[in-house]
């Protein structure tokens, strides 16, 4: 007790010190004011990293700051992993900022809770001071994994004809237009965890002329992507939620896109390229997860998938492949699947040079004979690998890896004339891996290399121990020791 | 066969304690402001910087220098931001001016970021204190505003 009365006397003497007493009573080092005297320009963008509750409470500073936060053009609500109790305090906190918000034109508005249906009142008012205020950029964020699908917020139908909006980020939000779409200045969407019906991404794309970028997140219900038209370069597939049971297909004709990432577990949807005849840079990082009884069946599925793809993408210039295409794909090699990607230049793979991953990086080198740059990321997935193949198909994984690559050298082509650059990530280099022979593999055969950048792991504090350096160092100078067969080739280590 | 010979373009920059910069074009050129005013060809050899001391330009072209190498990976220039922003907030606020007036937009995100975590979930009591702000308001008059923003205020401790 003595000790909290004296810290409070404290306290107190500090602020009868400091902020009471006019300024020729105070210390001299103390009183430069040097955030008040910036412009407002800057305080304005100081706001729109801070949490809108924090920007409020400015208005009591001083008098200069009485009045500042109301002319926000970035407002910016969060009820994120905060207590549920609270959370009509949020709701009633967001209506009365926007009643004394004073900015003619916003360019921002962002909302992120666990959206109820009983709140479907407030954010309806808060849609329409969106409309009114001309936002350039709405979010809204309702997740709510206590109200999976049920009482779902369904965007209101003014939203639907908008031309201020550029920038739309949607998860969890009903969408069901009832007319045309109609968002002609939009460039960038996102649309996360809702049901997309039938057409309504074709007919989205039809109202905004220049939409650039589509990203759809965990999203499910339509079978078909039907992209005609339009100004769409780059889409977006991460994830997709299967509410059916059995394999079913999802179409993907989107002949315009230049870019397209498939990402995320699309549990047991199949995607079909149908038409991505403008596409030159794909990535396809993404895994399904087991649905059937029997093992075999969903290797069946899986292989179907990946030979239609590798048809698919062709001629596309610039590849990237996940874990778990590369390792589908070492099991398809083994049962003499042919495949050939002759327009590639550039080959990313992140995969960990395991036995189980060796003959897809084979396959995929062998089959890019043009490559010039080679990039691989040997950091581990973040999902849960173990649980993608049963025993009896892990019995295939079992390769020699010092000889194995040797053996394997006549069918690179790709080494003879063409790469030239080789950039390794998350490298860990430990003696007894596979990680080492690998790349002395490469630098012996490849004879037009010109470098090889290897980025280490990210050492934590704890392996900042001198062991763990002198190691690599070890491993550096081994690799550098190494016969090179291109003579001009350059080892960067970075870490 | 013409070699084609690479030589590093050189720009002076001079701040305004009349000191003189030399750094390669590239990295220079990060900042809008001296892009336009290279573009515009409004500056022959030396660039003036009027509003940036010696002290300052220090730090941006160690900023600037980090940022133009693209072999940097995103983590890695993210640790380096964080480190860099690690200074008093004296020396923060003079960057802030800098970068706003050189026009380089990621070093003002970062820095403006930087103060914003210092205000965030702490109540005006310790902004005014942390910032050196002087309460000009009356007792009556910060009761009113306190108690027409009492929505606000909720929760909110004394420190």
């Amino acid at each position: 007790m003595e000790f909290l009365s004296s810290k409070k006397e404290k306290k107190m003497e500090f602020l009868s010190r400091y902020s009471q007493k006019p300024d020729s009573e105070r210390p001299k080092i103390q009183t430069l004011d040097r955030i008040t005297v910036l412009p407002d320009t800057i305080l304005l963008h100081i706001f729109s990293f801070l949490p809108m509750e924090d920007v409020v409470k400015t208005c009591i500073l001083s008098k200069q700051w009485r009045f500042l936060w109301t002319t926000v053009s970035a407002l910016m609500f969060s009820h994120r992993n905060q207590p549920d109790e609270d959370l009509c305090k949020f709701i009633s906190f967001v209506d009365k900022t926007l009643v004394l918000i004073n900015c003619p034109k916003l360019k921002i508005f962002s909302v992120d809770f666990a959206y109820h249906r009983r709140f479907s009142a407030d954010v309806n008012v808060w849609l329409c001071f969106v409309t009114k205020h001309g936002v350039e950029e709405l979010k809204l964020d309702f997740s709510n994994k206590h109200n999976f699908g049920s009482g779902l917020f369904q965007l209101p139908q003014h939203l639907y004809s908008n031309g201020s909006f550029v920038k739309l980020s949607l998860s969890m939000c009903g969408i069901v237009p009832k007319g045309l779409i109609s968002w002609k200045s939009l460039k960038s969407l996102t649309i996360g965890s809702t049901e997309l019906s039938g057409n309504m991404i074709g007919n989205i794309v039809l109202g905004s002329p220049v939409l650039n970028f589509l990203e759809l997140f965990n999203c499910w219900g339509f079978d078909k992507l039907e992209i005609n038209g339009g100004s769409l370069r780059k889409l977006v597939i991460n994830g997709y939620l299967n509410q059916k049971k059995g394999d079913s297909v999802v179409e993907i004709w989107a002949p315009g896109v230049r870019s397209l990432d498939i990402l995320g577990c699309l549990h047991g949807k199949i995607i079909q390229l149908e038409n991505i005849s403008s596409t030159v840079d794909a990535k396809l990082d993404f895994y399904l997860t087991k649905i059937n009884h029997d093992a075999d069946d969903d290797f069946k599925m899986e292989k179907f998938m990946l030979s239609d793809m590798l048809v698919s993408i062709q001629l596309i210039k610039y590849l990237t492949f996940g874990t778990w295409f590369i390792e589908v794909l070492s099991m398809l090699e083994i049962k003499g699947l042919p495949s050939v990607l002759p327009k590639c230049k550039r080959l990313m793979l992140h995969t960990p040079i395991q036995e189980r991953y060796l003959s897809g990086i084979v396959n995929l080198l062998h089959s890019s004979p043009d490559v010039e740059t080679l990039i691989i990321n040997m950091t581990p997935p973040s999902f849960e690998f173990e649980t993608c193949f049963n025993a009896k198909i892990s019995n295939f994984f079992n390769v020699d890896g010092e000889s194995y690559w040797t053996s394997k050298q006549k069918l690179f082509r790709c080494l003879d004339l063409r790469l030239k650059t080789i950039r390794i990530s998350g490298f860990e280099g430990r003696h007894c891996g596979l990680e080492i022979p690998f790349l002395q593999f490469l630098l012996k055969s490849s004879r037009a290399l010109e470098k090889m950048v290897i980025n280490g792991r990210g050492v934590g504090q704890d392996d900042l121990v001198r062991g763990a350096f002198q190691d690599q160092l070890q491993v550096a100078e081994s690799l550098l020791s190494f016969p090179r067969s291109s003579k001009g080739a350059v080892i960067i280590f970075k870490h | 066969m013409a070699t084609t010979t690479t030589e590093t373009k050189m720009l002076t920059l001079c701040t305004s304690d009349k000191q003189q910069f030399q750094i390669e074009e590239t990295i220079a050129l990060q900042a809008v402001t001296i892009r336009n005013m290279v573009e515009d060809e409004c500056a022959s050899n030396v660039i003036p910087l009027p509003n940036v001391n010696s002290k300052i330009m220090i730090q941006i072209i160690e900023y600037l220098k980090k940022h133009v190498d693209s072999s940097v990976s995103k983590e890695d220039m993210e640790k380096f931001d964080s480190a860099f922003v690690e200074k008093k907030l004296s020396e923060i606020f003079d960057i802030i001016l800098a970068a706003n007036y050189l026009n380089i937009k990621n070093l003002l995100d970062i820095c403006c970021q930087r103060v914003a975590d210092v205000m965030k979930n702490k109540s005006p009591e310790w902004v005014r204190r942390t910032f050196n702000i002087v309460n000009d308001f009356t007792a009556e008059e910060e009761a009113k505003i306190r108690k027409e923003h009492e929505w606000a205020f909720e929760g909110v401790d004394e420190d």
